[in-house]
């Protein structure tokens, strides 16, 4: 059966300004959109996906211009319209959902005025039916209770039902194409799940052709029919889906798949070895003042009554979705906030009540990766005195300090010449690298990360975790690794605690909470991992 | 965005900016004629040296006042004392608003509150009634007005390197110093400070320029020190005679504009230098 082809992209480029490290934004792409299909665009961080999705709504930025070939849509030729005969087409045959629906949406309007905008602009019913054709939308996507949302404004809807109000609003003229450029990125597993959902719904439903652009391989298993995989700017691989997914023919596509975690590993326990860290009933709260005028003040709690003990040698997976406190826990064990009850024990010390002297033993035993690459390394020093800069601070030689940085530096795989380089003139990757020598130029006995891999593409993340893994086995010590992929979580940790809203749910070893979860939060959120049913061609050798 | 790697760039990106380059010549020209002065003009600026109100471009470059003194030898020891004025008091507001606020900004909290109710305490007094009072109590002397020029213009440094201190205090780096064990001083001036130093710099520059309209404001009210020349002076002292001799106004007021606006140019070219992404808006 030949289905129509809805969109044409032939042998498109687009040119970069002088300068950057590459001439071609996209070169010499085709690709055609077929009816009633999602169409997985992937790539990594620069590989042109989104450009290439904004070269179709004419939405380039400036300096980057279409060099050659063409964009057909119906019988038109896209890159050659008028302005005026884009905006036609842009909305009421195209539209487009973006990552971010805060930013994507007017903060100052309602959600039923944004999305009657639409309607305003491409038909002319009169009032009452718009707010019809609205309502039935704003149920379409799952919204509860439409009445109200449509008069809510952006910042009183959650992230996800933000998302669900931009699809409404790309969908409610139904539109022959939609592109959603990584649309779930933003947003929790779980929620993610059910965007993934509704997409394939009203997909269906609608018979539209769908370009998706994700990084993710799990999203693009859960819902793509075909995929069409780029790099530089070129189209490395395309095919029906399940062809990409089981046997890719491509190297590039290959290693991305390899790169993706598996979720099955099953990890022995130890539960000899001494306890090192033990959090009794940490306790975090939060004081908000009802109203400005009111004197009441209410109580939430960021972390509640958590307790968990890490061994040595041990690594622990603290899970969960955004705002559930696994940060909190990190940052009240390194005493970067005060906890408000309970007690953390390092070696049978309480250090919850200890001073900044008192505190210097154990600040050069628990170390932490953060997550952010590029905030967490001072731009005004070099990485050589970054790393070095902690065992100064307790008392060696600066000259000492120095070789013992250079050592590391080789040891995280940068080689002892990046010790003379500033920060900026590494990659995201090789940022993290230094984040993680900072961490272990003090010989800590436990290393905390705070989801040290989720800013990073795929194939770097897997080199990340590697590296961990390898210099774990090495200095063997205990760590503490805060994550929301639960794919990352399964790879790397021996035991699994899921957090959800402020509370440790579940905990165990990281092959019983997968195989056998106990709470039924826990499920959802593994029954959420996109992807969870396709299995990796590429059996994990780490 | 092009980012500045090192001082060459730095340098690079400045110079093509054409109205700071021309700033700053203005500036050297001014701050030579300064330093010079005492060999340019030995004399002390205040001797009478020949008829009183003789125009200028006659036997005297720039003519001479009332009382027969020579106007160019004014104008350029004028600039060594604004420039002396202008650059110690901003020197001092840039250090005490930079401590106060970065403290400030840092431990946040109660410490927090305290500083900038004292903060906040100046800033309600309109600042130019403040200086004028300052120096009336302290006497006039250059001592006296660098004390307050510096006490009027501190605050909104404090409440700058404060505001970049609270959106630097949460940044991931700072909380790995935290990790490493390093103390509290060592974060503020050697982590933190080195990275709003830009912002610092750009006010400071432009400060430069208010301090000077400040010290020549005060010198035309004849609270300006007795003993030194000063643009603020000439133009007071000559401002009886504005119809029939404007150039023992105009010529310092000339001096004042292109000094200020030299130092704006720099300031100007600084900022956009340090923050190009503002420039394209």
């Amino acid at each position: 059966m030949s289905k129509k082809s809805l969109l044409e992209i032939q042998n498109l480029s687009i040119s970069l300004p002088d300068g950057g490290d590459r001439r071609h934004a996209i070169e010499n792409l085709h690709l055609k959109i077929i009816e009633n299909e999602i169409l997985c665009v992937v790539g990594e961080s620069g590989s042109g996906k989104s450009m290439m999705a904004r070269s179709i709504m004419g939405l380039l930025p400036k300096r980057l211009k279409i060099t050659e070939g063409k964009i057909k849509f119906e019988d038109r030729y896209l890159n050659h319209l008028k302005p005026k005969q884009l905006q036609e087409i842009r909305g009421l045959s195209i539209a487009m959902i973006f990552q971010e629906p805060m930013s994507a949406l007017n903060p100052l309007h309602s959600i039923g005025k944004q999305i009657e905008e639409v309607l305003l602009l491409h038909t002319s019913i009169n009032k009452k039916e718009r707010r019809k054709r609205i309502l039935e939308m704003l149920s379409a996507v799952h919204l509860p209770d439409p009445q109200q949302v449509i008069h809510a404004y952006p910042h009183e809807i959650s992230g996800g039902q933000r998302q669900r109000a931009m699809i409404a609003m790309a969908l409610i003229l139904e539109p022959k194409i939609l592109i959603a450029d990584e649309p779930t990125t933003a947003l929790d597993v779980t929620t993610q799940a059910q965007i993934l959902k509704l997409i394939r719904d009203l997909q269906i439903e609608k018979q539209t052709g769908v370009i998706f652009i994700t990084h993710d391989f799990g999203v693009v298993a859960e819902i793509a029919d075909r995929i069409a995989v780029m790099k530089d700017g070129q189209l490395v691989e395309e095919n029906e889906a399940q062809v990409i997914l089981n046997s890719p023919k491509h190297i590039y596509t290959q290693e991305l798949i390899r790169s993706v975690p598996d979720l099955k590993t099953p990890k022995l326990l130890d539960s000899s070895k001494p306890v090192l860290l033990k959090v009794d009933n940490l306790e975090k709260t939060y004081k908000r003042r009802r109203g400005i005028l009111s004197s009441s003040k209410s109580e939430i709690y960021a972390v509640n009554k958590i307790q968990f003990t890490l061994r040595e040698g041990e690594t622990i997976g603290l899970v969960g979705e955004s705002g559930s406190g696994k940060s909190t826990v990190a940052r009240c064990i390194l005493k970067l906030v005060s906890s408000d009850g309970g007690a953390i024990f390092y070696k049978k010390e309480d250090i919850t009540q200890m001073d900044r002297k008192a505190m210097m033993p154990y600040r050069r035993d628990i170390q932490m990766v953060f997550q952010d690459p590029y905030g967490s390394l001072n731009p005004r020093l070099t990485v050589g005195q970054m790393v070095a800069q902690g065992p100064i601070i307790h008392g060696e030689k600066k000259i000492k300090a120095f070789q013992k940085a250079e050592e590391i530096l080789d040891l995280v795989g940068l080689g002892p010449l990046s010790a003379n380089r500033y920060p900026h003139e590494f990659s995201g990757g090789q940022r993290q690298r230094i984040g993680i020598a900072r961490a272990l130029a003090l010989d800590p006995k436990i290393l905390i990360a705070d989801e040290p891999v989720s800013a990073l593409d795929v194939s770097i993340q897997a080199q990340v975790l590697k590296l961990l893994g390898q210099i774990k086995q090495k200095l063997n010590f205990s760590m503490l690794f805060i994550t929301h992929d639960l794919r990352v979580a399964a790879q790397v940790c021996d035991k699994i605690a899921v957090m959800y809203q402020g509370n440790l749910v579940e905990m165990g070893s990281t092959g019983k909470v997968f195989e056998d979860p106990q709470h039924e939060y826990t499920k959802s959120l593994l029954e959420s991992i996109p992807g969870r049913n396709w299995i990796n061609p590429y059996a994990k050798d780490l | 965005m092009e980012i500045i790697k090192n001082n060459t760039d730095f340098l690079r990106l400045f110079v093509r900016n054409r109205a700071a380059v021309i700033g700053l010549i203005l500036l050297i020209i001014i701050i030579l004629l300064a330093l010079l002065a005492p060999f340019i003009y030995p004399e002390n600026p205040f001797k009478t040296v020949g008829k009183p109100l003789l125009e200028p471009f006659g036997d005297f470059f720039l003519g001479t006042d009332r009382l027969g003194r020579d106007v160019a030898a004014g104008v350029v020891h004028g600039a060594r004392t604004s420039i002396l004025i202008a650059s110690i008091a901003t020197m001092l507001s840039v250090i005490f608003g930079t401590t106060i606020g970065s403290l400030s900004g840092y431990y946040g909290g109660q410490m927090d509150n305290l500083l900038m109710r004292f903060t906040e305490f100046f800033q309600t007094i309109p600042s130019f009634v403040f200086a004028i009072v300052l120096v009336a109590i302290l006497q006039p002397s250059i001592q006296s007005i660098v004390i307050a020029i510096t006490v009027v213009t501190w605050p909104p440094v404090a409440r700058l390197v404060r505001g970049e201190f609270i959106a630097m205090r949460n940044r991931e780096f700072v909380e790995a110093c935290v990790c490493l064990g390093m103390k509290d001083f060592a974060i503020i001036f050697r982590e933190i400070l080195p990275n709003v130093l830009s912002p610092i710099l750009v006010t400071g520059s432009l400060m430069t320029a208010t301090a000077i309209l400040i010290e020549s404001a005060l010198a035309f009210l004849g609270l300006g020190d007795p003993n030194v020349m000063s643009w603020g002076f000439m133009i007071g002292s000559g401002r009886e005679f504005l119809r029939t001799a404007w150039w023992l106004c105009a010529i310092p007021g000339i001096a004042i504009l292109v000094t200020v606006l030299g130092i704006n140019l720099v300031g100007e070219g600084l900022n956009d230098t340090f923050n190009p992404k503002l420039r394209n808006l």
